[in-house]
């Protein structure tokens, strides 16, 4: 099967491609988005577009499944740029697909496009009646899409869609909401209204059984019990802040203030319109016809999970550590604790040390030679994730590498040589802790540090 | 898909008494697996990597083999190539009169050496370990095919030889060579060798690997007078009637080969003693974490233990991913020999018959 994805790049396609590459069945991917994939693999090949190339049909070609996720959301877009990415973008996509003869697509819609700030019955049901959304571009997209599919899905009766509705997503790297908050557990508030969300690996999974089931039609995917956002705050151990809401009169004004405070180019205030209503939805349909089996199936699951998840900052010593791989790289190579397959080997690894006080890092090996920068590299040739927990633990030798991956506590994704050179890494400092004199010492008090706290 | 059984020798607790009693015991587990229908029997050199390899002259294993076997496969791999291991002339001696002696069963193996100890041990060069291998790998098969031999290269100077016995199958033995870095299936695939590879990376990262093997075996300029196009992986292996059992043991038997492993490769000393690795079972919730990750899909935890289903759903993978044969390694230094035997058994009555 092959399958082209859009925007494969993002939040929620980095979580959908790790499950296609991982879909036995998925023989080829194409991942079309602005920037290179997070998710490392043979099996897919990622092509820089925009919704808007006029050249855009090419990358269809082929194609079993289109999975249609790119979106703009809210960010530093004009309204019409995001009309011409949102909506004409899809339209074209859609149509493309149509033309070379996909059998199914996967359309992440949006519990907005049932319509925002307006009262709505409670609970949104799948067949409830779509409204437009004159106050909100997004939402308003959404439903435009939305409409469009009505008339695409009579004139292609062949092609199965699948519209999920997602609530608001939440996870482990979360686009929406800026990193300044969230490492100072600060949650921007814009109103009193209860919002429904999800958890987006969840929406991943929906979007794997989308794709894997006979089905077509509309999924609502919400945990269940809508929260508002104090409620939100409180069960992630955020605070919450509300955004100062001024006049409503004044509402461009208010909007370029509230770009400045939230860091963003644009606000749209509709937002904050939105924010004044609940939004109760029902993911009955999805758990009984999708047989869909969400990891965190309540809002309150997936508020603490988000707590939990959300970056606060790196553990220092493991940013201490880090600091010294380049060091300790060159180490390994003088006394062949680096494999000799790894030193003529260049090779870009993501670091990806989960948890909240886990974060993102670039490990660039060259030549034998490891140097560590913050960030994710696009795209890297593997990915190594492991719990903060779990690195000071290795570091501190209370486990072992080959324990660790045999139980799945370290994962490798792409090319296996990057398990061993972070084993390499780890076990050249526990061989450390063994020397004499004063190298010795410094390794034995860091490791001891390292322990503090590491199997709790 | 090809099933075939892999020894490395390996021993937990090392005594005279134990080594015998393994070398008897494989003799005796080679005839089962001939008569169960198993491919190739293999056996690795190796020399002094204490608990890790005691198959440091499988030449003569490899012959008791044949001798008391039918039909299974000799597979005698891989073969140290440079030239203080075995002189490329020795290797071709041997090869040839084992292919004679067990009726044309050679599957025969290269590899170049990894581990220091062995390297040192033997005072190779181990800047021209690679050049070595590759030059006695070119010359090898033409001392087969050429009446008289004669060679001028870098390392070897060989004035016209007749170089006897010929092997029996023609125009040789099968020949494969060892996969240690990410490149070296395709770099193999090009000489017209056959891949023998770790079974590491997930499905995807593997299926690329058999998929660059396969279009460098089409353009290959082989090294012999025929092309192995065969790609084959050795995952770590023990397949009982229970379940929870055989993954006691065999995720305890896995830890126990990646560790000692690490120990002679990665280490940059030269163990000697008692190895400090893990020889405990796992415990409760490592393994069960251990067996549901072994149901995963895209999963890079290649093992092939469990029950005769969980064994199937591991090969249907293996499939799936292109690999033309399994090479499993069940005898593990922690693993009981009778266990071994089991294993052996239940593989080859309750999961080869199924993909044959």
């Amino acid at each position: 099967m092959k399958v082209v994805v859009t925007g494969g790049a993002g939040q929620l396609g980095t979580a959908v491609l790790e499950r296609l590459v991982a879909d036995r069945k998925v023989k080829k991917i194409v991942s079309l988005d602005l920037k290179p994939p997070f998710v490392p693999s043979p099996r897919i090949d990622f092509r820089i577009a925009d919704l808007r190339d006029p050249g855009l049909e090419r990358h269809l070609e082929g194609a079993d499944v289109l999975v249609h996720l790119a979106f703009i959301v809210a960010k530093r877009s004009s309204a019409g740029t995001m009309r011409a990415v949102n909506v004409e973008g899809s339209r074209r996509i859609f149509e493309a697909a149509a033309r070379h003869g996909v059998s199914k697509i996967v359309y992440t819609s949006s519990v907005a496009a049932y319509g925002v700030a307006q009262p709505l019955p409670e609970p949104v049901l799948e067949t409830t009646e779509r409204r437009r959304s004159p106050l909100l571009t997004y939402a308003d997209n959404k439903w435009e899409v939305e409409d469009f599919l009505d008339h695409f899905e009579k004139e292609n009766a062949s092609i199965r869609v699948v519209r999920l509705r997602p609530g608001i997503l939440l996870g482990r790297r979360i686009a929406h909401v800026s990193e300044a908050f969230l490492s100072r557990r600060v949650l921007p508030i814009a109103g009193p209204g209860r919002a429904p969300i999800v958890w987006d690996e969840d929406v991943a999974d929906a979007v794997m059984l989308g794709l894997r089931k006979d089905v077509r039609g509309a999924f609502n995917l919400v945990a269940e019990g809508a929260l508002t956002g104090e409620e939100l705050a409180r069960l992630a151990g955020f605070r919450a802040w509300h955004l100062p809401r001024g006049a409503v009169s004044a509402a461009t004004k208010v909007g370029s203030a509230m770009a400045k405070i939230l860091g963003e180019r644009r606000f749209d205030t509709g937002w904050l319109a939105a924010a004044e209503h609940d939004v109760v939805v029902s993911g009955q349909k999805a758990l009984a016809e999708l047989e869909w089996k969400p990891r965190y199936p309540t809002a309150a699951d997936v508020a603490i999970a988000f707590g939990k998840n959300a970056p606060r900052g790196t553990d220092r010593r493991i940013g201490l550590f880090l600091g010294m791989v380049g060091r300790l790289s060159k180490r390994a190579r003088a006394t062949g604790e680096m494999p000799r397959e790894a030193q003529n080997v260049n090779l870009v690894v993501h670091l990806d040390v989960t948890g909240g006080t886990g974060g993102d890092f670039t490990l660039k090996l060259e030549d034998g030679v490891l140097s560590v920068t913050p960030g994710i590299p696009r795209p890297p040739d593997s990915t190594v994730t492991l719990s903060a927990e779990t690195f000071l633990e290795l570091l501190s030798g209370k486990t072992e590498a080959s324990t660790a991956s045999m139980v799945g506590k370290i994962r490798v994704r792409g090319e296996p040589l990057a398990g061993l050179v972070i084993g390499g890494i780890v076990s050249g400092f526990r061989r450390a802790t063994e020397a004499r004199g004063a190298e010795g010492r410094v390794a034995r008090g860091l490791s001891a540090w390292f322990s503090r706290g590491a199997a709790s | 898909m090809k099933f075939s059984l892999f020894y490395e020798m390996q021993i937990a607790d090392p005594t005279r008494a134990a080594e015998a009693a393994l070398f008897r015991a494989a003799v005796d587990q080679a005839v089962l697996a001939d008569e169960l229908g198993y491919h190739a029997v293999w056996a690795v050199e190796h020399h002094g990597l204490r608990e890790y390899s005691h198959s440091s002259a499988p030449e003569i294993f490899l012959s008791f083999v044949a001798a008391k076997t039918k039909r299974v496969r000799i597979g005698h791999g891989v073969t140290l190539l440079p030239h203080r291991y075995n002189h490329p002339i020795r290797i071709a001696e041997r090869i040839a009169t084992l292919d004679v002696l067990s009726g044309g069963r050679v599957n025969w193996g290269s590899g170049k050496s990894s581990s220091k100890v062995e390297q040192l041990a033997f005072e190779n060069d181990v800047d021209t370990l690679h050049e070595q291998w590759l030059e006695a790998v070119r010359i090898i098969p033409k001392m087969w095919e050429e009446e008289v031999f004669s060679y001028e290269g870098k390392f070897s100077k060989i004035p016209p030889t007749q170089v006897v016995p010929k092997p029996v199958q023609t125009p040789h033995p099968p020949m494969f060579a060892a996969c240690t870095k990410p490149d070296s299936a395709a770099s193999v695939g090009k000489l017209g060798l056959g891949a023998l590879n770790f079974a590491i990376g997930s499905d995807d990262y593997l299926a690329a690997k058999v998929e660059a093997y396969r279009a460098a075996v089409e353009r290959a300029e082989p090294v012999g007078k025929a092309v192995t196009n065969h790609f084959a992986c050795t995952p770590p292996a023990l397949v009982l009637p229970d379940d929870t059992q055989a993954c006691r043991y065999g995720f305890r038997g896995a830890r126990f080969f990646a560790e000692t492993l690490s120990r002679y490769y990665l280490g940059g000393e030269r163990p000697v003693g008692r190895l400090p690795v893990n020889r405990d079972f796992l415990s409760d919730d490592e393994l069960a974490a251990a067996m549901a990750m072994r149901g995963e899909s895209g999963s890079s935890q290649n093992v092939c233990v469990g029950d005769p289903v969980a064994a199937k759903e591991f090969v249907s993978r293996f499939v799936d991913i292109g690999v033309d044969e399994l090479i499993l390694v069940m005898q593990m230094g922690t693993v009981p020999v009778d266990l071994v035997t089991e294993s052996i058994r239940t593989f080859g009555e309750k999961v080869l018959p199924h993909f044959s």
